[in-house]
């Protein structure tokens, strides 16, 4: 279960870039919000300081990590962090951002993804915004998840949708297997899976009722593959 | 004590989905009172209504927009879909959705969920007295009708566009 941030704890920044003058930079315009922060120049630096933090009753609620840091990338360092149950928000910079790279930024736990050329007074009201969330681990009906464990659970219950589908028959099951292509394919795309979309898409269409069943056999097939190669991700 | 809470619905029978607009909603209302059904039913008395226009193959979205907005009159009704064309747009639409929108589209979602966090902002306007009435509503709905009526002027010319290609 995660921990649960007290007030106190919720306006305290970790700073984690190799750059001195990035981590001086962040501070000065932290401070002038009445926020404390901590800087680490590297993932050991990162840990030590968090831990001595926690020591002290007072962590850190929001983590700024530049991706590529001297003992390793920022997504080790996010994953380190959630691994042990660190409940805080996650804003990752980097010098290019692409789809692949949110994907993966997702699967580490990370809430925002940056480019380092944002203007500093853009990446202090993303700050601004993060720091004002709420951590409570159940603060809805289905209860809340960080992104890291809901991306985890939709690949673990792609099983589920695999075996659905392994189950129907393209000659009698039509309907069905348009219907289940029909919803992976929003829902793959919702989750940031652009390949498992396209292959729900064509095996969707695939199964519009009059066109030619060899098709439908051979996208409904692809599709299993690419359930199966998704899931493999977790 | 009666719970002043945001009151939001969500109507979709993939729990994967449930969850991560659950997630988003909680992002932009924290206090949020979500309840989810995940057969095609709505109920009355809720602020904000998002639903996912197929059940088990059957496009259901707008009858169940016409029904969230014959219980709650004054609500935000939103359905989605993982494939929005032209004549699922004007059908949603014509069942006095507030909005339409394409889950499969990244673009979308994020429109989506400005057009909730941009209710939810004027809802708490209304609630603490400070809201502009009529006037501001009424803009509101004006740059909603636009930017319906360029989306579906967008999907009417690439439709013809395709005819004539044929």
């Amino acid at each position: 279960m995660s921990k649960i941030l007290t007030a106190s704890a919720q306006r305290r920044v970790l700073i984690v870039d190799d750059d001195r003058l990035v981590r001086e930079m962040f501070t000065a315009a932290l401070i002038r919000h009445d926020i404390q922060s901590l800087c680490a120049g590297d993932l050991a630096e990162a840990q030590l300081a968090l831990s001595r933090s926690e020591a002290a009753g007072t962590p850190a609620s929001l983590l700024i990590c530049d991706q590529n840091l001297p003992d390793g990338c920022g997504f080790d360092l996010c994953a380190t962090f959630r691994q042990q149950d660190w409940p805080g928000k996650i804003l990752l910079l980097s010098a290019s951002v692409d789809l692949s790279m949110l994907r993966e930024a997702r699967l580490a736990g990370v809430h925002r993804v940056l480019p380092k050329a944002t203007p500093l007074a853009d990446l202090l009201t993303v700050c601004m915004q993060l720091l004002e969330s709420h951590f409570q681990q159940d603060r809805t009906a289905l209860g809340g998840a960080a992104p890291c464990a809901l991306v985890k659970r939709f690949l673990t219950n792609l099983e589920k949708r695999r075996t659905k589908l392994e189950d129907l028959c393209p000659a009698r099951d039509r309907a069905l297997i348009r219907s289940l292509a029909h919803q992976l394919r929003g829902t793959a795309a919702l989750y940031g899976f652009p390949e498992l979309c396209n292959a729900a898409e064509r095996c969707e269409i695939a199964a519009i009722a009059g066109s030619d069943p060899e098709h439908l056999t051979a996208a409904r097939i692809a599709l299993i593959e690419e359930l199966e190669s998704t899931g493999r991700q977790r | 004590m009666a719970d002043a809470r945001l009151k939001a619905l969500l109507v979709d029978d993939d729990e994967d989905v449930r969850a991560m607009l659950a997630y988003y909603l909680a992002e932009i209302v924290p206090d949020l009172n979500l309840h989810y059904r995940a057969s095609p039913e709505v109920e009355a008395d809720y602020d904000l209504y998002l639903i996912d226009n197929d059940f088990g193959g059957c496009q259901v979205g707008a009858d169940l927009a016409t029904r969230a907005r014959e219980l709650s009159p004054n609500s935000l009704v939103v359905a989605y879909s993982s494939k929005l064309d032209r004549d699922l747009l004007k059908k949603l639409i014509n069942a006095s959705c507030d909005g339409a929108f394409d889950k499969a589209d990244p673009e979308d979602v994020k429109e989506m969920l400005r057009l909730v966090e941009g209710f939810v902002a004027q809802l708490q306007r209304e609630r603490r007295g400070r809201s502009d009435g009529p006037v501001e509503m009424l803009r509101e709905m004006g740059q909603l009708f636009r930017s319906w009526d360029q989306r579906l002027s967008k999907e009417e010319n690439s439709a013809m566009q395709t005819s004539r290609a044929k």
